[in-house]
């Protein structure tokens, strides 16, 4: 990988996007075959083909790898537009969806039903993803109460989670029992991922992740400052909340999916800046793709590394991805010094 | 042509500026001067309806801003803001953004955008470093990149926010030539300065800030002879008839006591 030194022409965009496409449809065909029971290609597409068939592999296909697959990459691909959105909203590059909140947000509320409703997983999903958009609407609220500036928001955001991180605290600390639904929670896995909760997720990523690359335009405008983006005609205020919402609910959706998974709103999109520039189609294009493959990777090694074991994706996203960053971070140090 | 007329406004209920009325007019450089908190920048920001009137009005060609939408204001009025944060983006790129006013659904450049950013960029003679990212250019550079999406955008009045900070005295005065050049062509140009020589010696008429109110209007000479500036600025300013032609020069006051 070569380091952005000079100009990125269309034609160079094209071909990042093209091969994080590939990357992603690498990943998604190793994720189906690998695991306790290996599928050779040959089966996979056999198993396409039958439909739901009463095969072993058809079984494994259909109700196990599919949905896992595409959870991780409906997750990872979420993760990644909403890291690559806030960043640029918020001109700070270590904006993630943490920082304004989502995770202390869902955290809380599934700490909430832990305690309240023991036995009644099932409704994580849906919890995770209100306690996330009651999070970051108090954040907005706050900001906007406060002169809706970008400080603001991260101090609110900051603010906030401490707030819901303490309300956990204090949960767990008179009921312990609950600590182990928070925990699997706090992890971030997808080992009982089900198609109908990856459907329920597919909607909302699926119209958020358009409705950002077609605000790529005005996103891009308002990444020259909010003095220029307003003076070429832009609303800066509407806007920016239009696009902190949709962070939002895609950082939102993806912990509905598979609980807290640290750093790819980070990670991801600092990674392919280095290829696509501040260029806001290809960057959000190319985030969405390998954000999708890195996550899915990273699961695809999780259950296979330690098998029978299974580690929690979070684990070995930070495992993976932490060397990686740091690796990146230095090369980039190197090439300008 | 832009007008205030009685303008108050400022930010969060503290009023920066109070009671201004002063117009733009075309083929003239107007150059606003006044101490660090006088209310330069919020003048400006508040001409482009950035931040709102809070008592008084602005024209643009007779209509009041708050009955025009953003864009038709963008594509009256454009400004080099001051606070820029580092544009990850190709020079080329940034100036074709000078035409996001003119975009409508699905806000795609056309040929004719590109045409006039390329005409924009090689007028101030950024053509040479249109590949390359903005964020690694020389002040200079940039202020060139700036300039060419400023003149993209096609506005019959150009806001300049202090453009001369962190040039050197070259780019400085290629800056207020270029500045005076659209004045030539027709255009108003208004512009935040702090350098008093340089503002004497390029405005063809200068708005003296003070705390907030205009404290004096008209061209260089005549805000010479007031002996406004002393007062204002708290400085001895002397003027010389030299070879070259008249030159200003700024010192402390303590020391001519």
């Amino acid at each position: 990988m070569k380091t952005l030194q000079t100009s990125s022409t269309p034609r160079r965009e094209a071909a990042v996007v093209l091969a994080m496409g590939l990357l992603m449809l690498l990943a998604a065909v190793l994720s189906l075959c690998l695991g306790a029971v290996r599928l050779t290609p040959a089966q996979l597409v056999q198993a396409i083909i039958q439909g739901r068939s009463n095969t072993l592999a058809g079984r494994i296909f259909w109700f196990v790898r599919l949905p896992r697959t595409l959870a991780a990459l409906l997750t990872g691909a979420a993760l990644a537009v909403s890291g690559v959105v806030l960043q640029t909203v918020l001109h700070n590059p270590l904006a993630a969806p943490n920082i304004i909140g989502v995770n202390a947000g869902a955290g809380f509320a599934v700490a909430v039903a832990a305690v309240c409703f023991p036995g009644a997983s099932g409704s994580t999903p849906w919890l995770s993803f209100l306690g996330a958009m009651g999070a970051v609407g108090l954040v907005l609220l706050l900001s906007r109460l406060t002169g809706a500036s970008k400080i603001t928001l991260v101090l609110g955001g900051v603010m906030i989670s401490s707030l819901f991180n303490a309300a956990i605290d204090t949960l767990l600390t008179f009921q312990p029992d609950a600590l182990t639904g928070y925990a699997d929670f706090r992890v971030g896995s997808f080992a009982d991922i089900t198609m109908a909760r990856v459907t329920g997720a597919a909607l909302p990523i699926g119209l958020t992740l358009a409705a950002a690359v077609l605000m790529a335009s005005p996103l891009e405008i308002l990444s020259l400052g909010d003095e220029t983006a307003a003076s070429l005609g832009l609303n800066v205020r509407a806007v920016r909340t239009v696009l902190l919402l949709l962070a939002a609910v895609l950082a939102g959706a993806a912990v509905s999916l598979a609980g807290i998974i640290g750093f790819v709103g980070l990670i991801v999109p600092h990674f392919v800046r280095q290829l696509t520039g501040e260029k806001l189609l290809p960057l959000l294009l190319s985030s969405a793709l390998g954000g999708g493959a890195f996550v899915a990777a990273c699961d695809t090694l999780a259950r296979t590394a330690f098998a029978p074991y299974e580690l929690p994706v979070g684990v070995v996203l930070s495992f993976l991805g932490v060397p990686v960053f740091l690796w990146q971070l230095l090369r980039s140090r190197r090439h300008r010094g | 042509m832009i007008e205030l007329k009685n303008l108050s406004a400022g930010y969060g209920g503290k009023t920066v500026v109070k009671d201004v009325s002063l117009c733009f007019p075309a083929g003239q450089v107007t150059v606003l001067l006044g101490p660090n908190g006088s209310g330069k920048s919020t003048l400006l920001k508040a001409s482009l309806g950035l931040i709102p009137a809070g008592k008084g009005q602005v024209f643009y060609d007779g209509i009041p801003i708050e009955r025009m939408n953003r864009r038709q204001v963008a594509k009256a009025a454009a400004l080099l803001a001051q606070n820029r944060p580092e544009a990850e983006i190709e020079a080329e790129r940034l100036v074709l953004h000078g035409r996001f006013p003119y975009l409508s659904y699905p806000r795609q450049y056309t040929e004719t955008d590109r045409q006039i950013a390329k005409q924009a960029m090689e007028r101030t003679g950024a053509s040479a470093y249109a590949g390359q990212l903005v964020s690694r250019l020389s002040g200079g550079q940039k202020q060139s990149v700036y300039l060419a999406m400023l003149l993209a955008q096609q506005t019959q009045t150009v806001f300049l926010d202090e453009p001369t900070a962190f040039l050197d005295i070259r780019h400085q005065l290629e800056l207020m030539g270029w500045v005076k050049q659209l004045a030539g062509e027709g255009r108003a140009a208004a512009m935040v300065l702090h350098d008093l020589p340089l503002a004497m010696e390029y405005a063809d008429r200068i708005a003296l800030m003070e705390a907030g109110r205009l404290a004096f209007l008209g061209t260089p000479e005549a805000l010479y002879e007031s002996g406004k500036l002393e007062s204002v600025f708290g400085i001895r300013f002397t003027r010389f008839v030299g070879e070259a032609g008249v030159h200003y020069v700024c010192s402390p006051k303590e020391e001519t006591q």
